[in-house]
C-alpha cells in the first residue's frame, strides 16, 4: 500500500552513495524525511559528515571510495553493525567527463566505468548478503537518459549508464529469489545546485524546452518521489525496471 | 513529501475488481475524490472502498462514447474537475490464432484499445482546460512479449495502448497532461483467473521473485504515477512484473 509519504520508509535503514552533494544529497534528505535512517557514503569524507549532520535522525557518515572493494566491505559492515539491518541501497555515486570521443582520455574512460559501473557492482555485492540475511531489501541504481540516448561528448558516461540498466536487471535476476529487489531511475535533465549555471545559457534553455514534451527540465526534488517509492514496500512487484524521470525526453524523440 | 492527491478528483475505470479496485482503495486512503466506473454494476455497487473525500459510482461501458462523455460531464459537475485517470477497464482472452473470429477480435480491440482512447479523450478536455492532468493507462506484459497465453487481439490491443500512451503524452505534455503506461505481469486478479495451475506454476518459475503478485503491488505504482511524486515522469512504459520480462 501507499503508506503516507512522511512515514513510507519508517523503520527502514540504508545507504546512499555519493550523498555529499547534488542528487545524492537530495535523495539522502528525502529518504530521511520519509522516515528512513541513512548512511551517507562519499569519497569526500568532510562532505559526507556535513550531510549526515544536516540529516540528523541517527544518520551515519562514511568516507568511502566505491571502487575500493575492501573499503566498501568495511563500511557496509559498519552500517550493518550500527543499524542492525540494511533495507535499501541507493547507488548514486558517479562521475562524468565531457570531451569529444577522439579526445576522451582512456584513463578517464576507465575511471568512469570503474566508479559508475564497478562501484555499483561492488556496493551491491557487499550489501546483498546483509539484506538477504534479514529477508531481503531494495537496491536502486541511478541510470540516466544517457543510457538510452547518447549525449554528445559523453562517451564514457553514456556507456556507463547503459551498463547500469543491464546491471540492474542482472541483480534482479540473480538475487530476486532472496527477496532482493533492484530497480533503476533514469533522470533526464535535472537542475541541481551544481548544474544550475547550465540553465543560464539561453541557447541551452531553448534546446531543453524544445526537446522535452513537458516543456521544461526537472528539479532535483522530482527525482526523490519515485526514488523513495521504489525503495519502499509499496513498490511491490516492480523488479528489474528502469523508470525514466525525464519529462518524456527519451520517449518523445521523433517528428 | 506529499502525494498531493487529497481532495483531487480521480477517475478509476474497472474499479470493481483487480488492480482498479486496489487503486481505488489506495486513492481513497490518500483522500481523493473518487469517480469509480465499471460495467459490472452489481460488483461496483458492492465493492468495499472506504474513505476518500467523496465518491461517485457509475456503470459506464468504456466502448460507449456517449456514455463516457456523459460520465465525465457528471464527474466535472459533481467534483468540479477531473484531475487524474487510472484506466484499468479491460478484458482478457486466451484463444489461439485459429480460434479468433472477427467478433472476438473486434470486442477485445473495442474494450481495451478504443476504450482507453475514449476515456482518455473525454478526460483530456477538462484536463487541458485547467492545464493539469495525469493519466495512467494499462498495457500488459503481452505488449512486450506478444502474449504467451494471452490471445492475439489481447496482445495487439495492449501494444496499441503503449503506442497510444506515447501519442497522448506527446500531445498532452505541452498542456500539462502527464501520460504514462504500466505493463503488469502476472498479478492475481479475477481477469486472469481463467489461467490454470500449470500456467501459474510456469509464471512463478519464470519470475525472478519466484512469486505472483497481489493487485496492490501494482496499483500503488499507478497511484504514484498520477500523484505529485511523479511530476517529471512522463511518457514512460513501466514494467511491474517481478522481473519476468525486463524490457
Amino acid at each position: 500500500m501507499l503508506a503516507p509519504m512522511p512515514s513510507i520508509l519508517a523503520g527502514k535503514n540504508g545507504i546512499v552513495t555519493g550523498a555529499a552533494r547534488g542528487i545524492g544529497h537530495e535523495l539522502a534528505t528525502a529518504f530521511t524525511a520519509a522516515g528512513g535512517r541513512v548512511a551517507v557514503f562519499d569519497s569526500d569524507g568532510a562532505g559526507a559528515r556535513e550531510t549526515a549532520a544536516e540529516l540528523g535522525d541517527g544518520a551515519l557518515a562514511l568516507e568511502v571510495d566505491v571502487t575500493d572493494e575492501d573499503a566498501v566491505g568495511t563500511a557496509v559492515g559498519a552500517v550493518a553493525a550500527a543499524f542492525g539491518r540494511i533495507d535499501f541501497l541507493v547507488n548514486n555515486a558517479g562521475i562524468r567527463h565531457v570531451a569529444p570521443l577522439a579526445e576522451h582520455p582512456v584513463d578517464v574512460f576507465r575511471r568512469t566505468i570503474d566508479v559508475n559501473v564497478v562501484g555499483t557492482f561492488i556496493c551491491s555485492r557487499a550489501t546483498i548478503p546483509v539484506m538477504a540475511a534479514k529477508g531481503g531489501g531494495r537496491i536502486l541504481n541511478l541510470a540516466s537518459m544517457a543510457g538510452e540516448l547518447a549525449l554528445r561528448e559523453r562517451s564514457a558516461y553514456n556507456a556507463s549508464k547503459a551498463a547500469i540498466v543491464a546491471l540492474t536487471k542482472s541483480i534482479a535476476v540473480d538475487h530476486g529469489e532472496e527477496g532482493i529487489y533492484c530497480n533503476a531511475i533514469a533522470p533526464g535533465v535535472i537542475e541541481t545546485p551544481l548544474s544550475a549555471p547550465y540553465f543560464e545559457d539561453e541557447r541551452m534553455v531553448a534546446v531543453l524546452r524544445e526537446n522535452s514534451p513537458l516543456g521544461r527540465w526537472g528539479q532535483v526534488e522530482e527525482i526523490s518521489g519515485p526514488a523513495v517509492f521504489l525503495c519502499s514496500d509499496g513498490a511491490g512487484f516492480v523488479q528489474g525496471a528502469t523508470l525514466a524521470v525525464d519529462g518524456g525526453w527519451t520517449a518523445g524523440k521523433g517528428y | 513529501m506529499d502525494s498531493g492527491l487529497a481532495g483531487r478528483s480521480c477517475l478509476v475505470t474497472g474499479a470493481a475488481s483487480g488492480i482498479g479496485l486496489a487503486a481505488a482503495r489506495i486513492l481513497a486512503e490518500e483522500g481523493a475524490k473518487l469517480a469509480l466506473w465499471d460495467v459490472e454494476e452489481a460488483a461496483l455497487a458492492s465493492a468495499e472502498i472506504e474513505g476518500g473525500e467523496d465518491q461517485l459510482r457509475a456503470a459506464v461501458d468504456v466502448t460507449d462514447r456517449a456514455a463516457v462523455q456523459g460520465g465525465v460531464e457528471e464527474i466535472v459537475s459533481r467534483f468540479g474537475s477531473v484531475d487524474a485517470l487510472v484506466h484499468c477497464a479491460g478484458i482478457y482472452t486466451t484463444s489461439s490464432v485459429p480460434e479468433v473470429d472477427a467478433e472476438h477480435w473486434q470486442r477485445v480491440l473495442d474494450v481495451n484499445l478504443a476504450g482507453a482512447f475514449n476515456v482518455s479523450q473525454a478526460v483530456a478536455a477538462p484536463m487541458a482546460a485547467q492545464g493539469d492532468g495525469r493519466i495512467v493507462l494499462f498495457g500488459s506484459l503481452a505488449a512486450r512479449t506478444g502474449g504467451l497465453r494471452a490471445s492475439a487481439p489481447y496482445a495487439a490491443s495492449k501494444g496499441g495502448v503503449a503506442a497510444l500512451t506515447k501519442h497522448l503524452a506527446a500531445w498532452g505534455g505541452p498542456q500539462g497532461i502527464r501520460v504514462n503506461c504500466i505493463h503488469p505481469g502476472f498479478i492475481q486478479t479475477p481477469m486472469n483467473a481463467i489461467l490454470g495451475e500449470r500456467a501459474r506454476a510456469e509464471a512463478v518459475a519464470a519470475t525472478p521473485l519466484r512469486r505472483l503478485a497481489d493487485p496492490p503491488e501494482c496499483a500503488a505504482m499507478a497511484v504514484v504515477l498520477v500523484s505529485d511524486l511523479a511530476s517529471f515522469v512522463h511518457s514512460v512504459e513501466l514494467d511491474v512484473n517481478g522481473g519476468m520480462y525486463m524490457a
